[in-house]
């Protein structure tokens, strides 16, 4: 048990003192001590910031609707005996001693007071909720009957970074405070995840209509890898929707020993809509949308949102990594997202101009993987198109690229290596992408994570104008930038596009001899085990690659309130 | 109208035959060209002018009146094997089309049912794919004219059929420029005048050309990337000199991009004016044009210390570069 407490002047007291405040010169009075059960302070430091829960937006006795409003206990004001739902594991809680009632005069009282988010906090005592939210409006302060017992309370959140304060007064019988104590209160924020934390299943959608729309190559290659941590989803159900990294993206809301898995479902409403209720959706798991369907473009789907592993900028600490999306003044996510995202602090998010391209996606030419030998254990891979051009230089014109050769919808009508880098065009193209955006928007990354160029592998990335992009662009080699990372048990793996820059129409002949795969060996990591995937038909010349066709759920980092709550300062 | 009601006359009369005993065709791989040596009877000259009327009188007409036209084509007496197979050698391509589509029917009625079953996916762009594995066999082709002319789809989804005319047949670029001279949607146009950037030559800088010349600005700024991007698109410079006054802002930055991509190099003075349009796309297009076809900057040496302070950070960015080489 850990006392949380202030005195009533709101300076701090040595917690050597642990939980005794002595009132009167005689030193018997009440002791004002909040005390945290042990659960609920594992792994607070000297960083207290409280008492740390998370919203209760689950559906832990599965009624359709969120434990917070199944909890709306009574018809009134005055009714609120009942409401604590079956299976409720969501909840925090702290003790006050029996010695806070110690050496109390005759008309003097122990009172609990609550105050901030009062209308999104309660404070239960049993079944009771004796402060905080109420049908009707909210209990400010109730007084403590005394007894000879130690009294637990829970405490329950209603959204995400919900705050308040919990005082403890001694009040003399004209009912002026004579001392108190008080805690902050405060929810966990939205946490979404990084690439680098652990994963646990991973999922990609099993495609198989036919010779020329399949990913069995792709899918077994996951099996193999991954074993039972794969999971593949049936894509005759979601009518061939290949694009889970759009539907979903993984978060936590986290507090000591209390979690639950936040699945942030996007506006994008497509075939893939139902399978967070459909496969995701249990107790402790929350599913949650921002966003008006109606509006949604493809800078709603969520290749289009991701997050940077721990970095400092300019000394300032982001030990969840930065939340990042692309878009620009006129084009960009549903601001009902970005808002809610910005607001939750801890991974303060930026924007980057991604319009350049016809999906709009930033997971289209950046990525991370972990680097356990770099100062900062991670790589940021960038797609780049100066890094493309001299390996292609280097290869026999004449070679042969069977995938590349083929017609639209299915290639690219480029036969050969030759035909490739002697198009004038497509160089002068690519130059424009580098000059005007993806120069730009590195030193954005660099301004915005602190990167230096040590971090940065450049990714071999050639762009082109498919069909139907009126003039914006994506991947001609496939985007091997867009790759997913799995780390578990210490070892990762990367999966990211077989690049076919070699005379091979199979994923599994020639990779040893493909010169864009060689490089990328060279570059990552040595700890890396990197599989090359055949992600031509079903993502690449659907404009989308490897990491656009996965998703990976994460395990969280719990202690977000050791580290971050520098980043809280601007919340009200 | 006059021709329309009596071609719809026509169907129907065919449409009679076929309530009479439709022959049953099985499918058939045999190519049109391997049917005219069986056939080997008839030249152009001997199909009657009636038979080339019916195709042509088919061809005008879409959705439901199309479909019952073609079925009494398909399934009646009124044009004969040997007279179809001729009539796909047509030189005029509404009859060629037509007469493919009509022997695709008889010979390959699954593979072109599948084509007019595919129902559409949204793609992540926003555009509408067609996806199933008949699109991939050439004899494919008849099939995605079929469902891109007469059908009853929207323009988005023949948008996505137009995709897979490329590469089917020698002549798919000049079938794709008939069809983009008759073509009613910009959508579409704009699809056909992209495909041409793969397609040959002289078909492709025919369509392009026609692309140029389009109302729809959309269709014009697709027509100058393809001309930029195709290797036979030094032939359209004139065409693209004068795009750069076009009304729209679109349309003049890609005329001058493809002005700088095929290093037309008569091109530099027409394009100073667009440093100070008003679209930052212009400025930006026109001044890397200029870069490039002027290697020694002499011809942007009084623009660029304006340029430098650009408000669009792309084109400032790439005037502070100049300045400094």
């Amino acid at each position: 048990m850990r006392a949380l407490w202030q005195d009533h002047v709101g300076r701090g007291l040595c917690p050597v003192l642990f939980g005794i405040l002595l009132l009167g010169s005689w030193g018997c009075g009440p002791e004002l001590g909040i005390y945290l059960d042990s659960d609920s302070s594992e792994g607070i430091t000297d960083d207290l910031v409280g008492l740390v829960g998370i919203p209760n937006l689950d559906d832990d006795n599965d009624s359709d609707s969120g434990d917070w409003d199944d909890g709306v206990v009574g018809e009134s004001a005055d009714d609120f005996t009942t409401g604590r739902v079956d299976g409720e594991n969501d909840f925090v809680s702290f003790t006050i001693r029996d010695l806070v009632f110690r050496g109390l005069k005759n008309g003097e009282s122990i009172v609990l007071t609550l105050s901030g988010d009062s209308n999104e906090i309660r404070i239960w005592s049993g079944d009771s909720v004796v402060l905080g939210a109420v049908v009707g409006g909210f209990i400010e302060d109730v007084s403590l009957a005394s007894t000879d017992e130690d009294q637990v309370f829970a405490v329950e959140f209603r959204q995400f970074l919900t705050s308040g304060e919990l005082g403890l007064e001694h009040r003399d019988r004209d009912n002026q405070v004579i001392a108190s104590v008080s805690a902050p209160l405060r929810a966990s924020p939205l946490l979404l995840n990084h690439h680098l934390q652990p994963s646990e299943d991973v999922w990609v959608v099993d495609i198989n209509a036919g010779p020329s729309f399949n990913n069995q190559q792709m899918v077994g290659v996951f099996e193999d890898v991954l074993g039972d941590r794969f999971i593949p989803i049936d894509g005759p159900t979601y009518n061939y929707d290949q694009w889970i990294q759009d539907e979903i993206e993984f978060g936590w809301t986290v507090a000591g020993n209390v979690a639950n898995q936040v699945v942030v479902d996007s506006i994008r409403d497509r075939p893939l809509d139902s399978f967070p209720e459909d496969e995701l959706l249990a107790p402790d798991v929350v599913i949650r949308t921002w966003g008006d369907p109606a509006q949604a473009n493809s800078l709603d789907y969520f290749g289009n949102l991701e997050v940077s592993p721990p970095v400092t900028v300019d000394g300032v600490d982001y030990p969840l990594g930065r939340i990042y999306w692309g878009g620009d003044q006129s084009l960009h996510p549903d601001e009902e997202l970005t808002d809610f995202l910005s607001s939750q602090l801890v991974q303060s998010p930026f924007q980057v101009d991604t319009t350049w391209l016809c999906v709009s996606h930033i997971d289209e030419f950046t990525s991370f993987v972990p680097d356990p030998s770099s100062p900062k254990g991670f790589k940021f891979v960038y797609g780049d198109t100066r890094a493309a051009w001299p390996v292609l230089e280097d290869m026999d014109p004449a070679t042969q690229l069977p995938r590349y050769g083929r017609d639209a919808p299915n290639g690219h009508h480029l036969p050969t290596v030759g035909a490739l880098v002697n198009s004038g065009p497509l160089r002068d193209l690519n130059e424009e992408l580098q000059e005007d955006y993806l120069d730009p928007i590195l030193d954005q990354f660099k301004d915005q994570l602190g990167l230096t160029d040590e971090d940065i592998v450049m990714m071999p990335s050639l762009f082109e104008e498919p069909f139907g992009c009126g003039g914006y662009v994506a991947a001609l080699i496939p985007g091997m930038a867009n790759l997913v990372s799995t780390t578990s048990d210490g070892q990762t793996d990367i999966f990211l596009a077989d690049p076919f820059t070699r005379d091979s129409d199979s994923s599994e002949v020639g990779q040893d001899d493909d010169p864009l795969i060689e490089y990328v060996r060279d570059s990552f990591p040595e700890s890396l085990d990197v599989h090359f995937v055949d992600n031509w038909y079903v993502y690449h010349m659907q404009l989308g690659e490897v990491h656009c066709g996965t998703n990976v759920q994460r395990t969280p980092d719990p202690a977000w309130w050791q580290a971050s709550t520098h980043l809280l300062e601007a919340s009200p | 109208m006059r021709v329309s009601t009596r071609m719809t006359l026509t169907g129907l009369l065919c449409l009679v035959s076929v309530l009479f005993g439709s022959p049953v065709w099985a499918d058939s791989m045999e190519s049109s060209a391997a049917l005219s040596e069986q056939a080997g009877l008839l030249s152009q000259g001997e199909v009657p002018l009636q038979a080339t009327a019916r195709l042509l009188s088919v061809h005008a007409l879409r959705g439901d009146e199309y479909r019952v036209a073609r079925d009494a084509l398909v399934y009646g007496p009124a044009l004969a094997e040997d007279e179809l197979v001729v009539l796909a050698e047509h030189p005029d391509w509404r009859v060629r089309e037509t007469a493919a589509i009509v022997l695709g029917w008889r010979n390959q009625p699954s593979l072109f049912q599948a084509i007019q079953d595919v129902r559409p996916v949204q793609a992540r762009s926003g555009r509408q794919d067609l996806r199933h594995e008949a699109f991939a066999q050439t004899e494919a082709r008849p099939a995605v004219v079929e469902r891109l002319l007469h059908g009853s789809d929207s323009p988005a989804v023949r948008s996505g059929l137009v995709v897979h005319l490329v590469g089917k047949g020698d002549d798919w670029g000049r079938l794709a420029v008939h069809i983009l001279a008759e073509e009613l949607s910009g959508e579409v146009r704009v699809a056909l005048v992209w495909a041409l950037r793969h397609a040959a030559g002289e078909a492709a800088m025919d369509g392009a050309h026609l692309g140029l010349m389009d109302s729809d600005a959309g269709v014009r700024a697709q027509a100058c990337r393809t001309i930029g991007f195709h290797e036979g698109g030094a032939v359209l410079v004139p065409e693209l000199l004068g795009l750069l006054d076009d009304d729209d802002g679109r349309v003049r930055g890609d005329a001058a991009r493809a002005l700088g991509w095929l290093r037309a190099e008569a091109a530099t003075d027409a394009l100073v004016p667009g440093l100070s349009d008003s679209v930052p796309e212009v400025r930006l297009h026109s001044l890397r044009a200029i870069s490039r076809l002027d290697p020694s900057g002499n011809s942007l040496l009084p623009w660029l210390g304006a340029l430098v302070d650009d408000q669009d950070p792309r084109v400032a960015r790439l005037a502070r570069r100049l300045s400094s080489e």
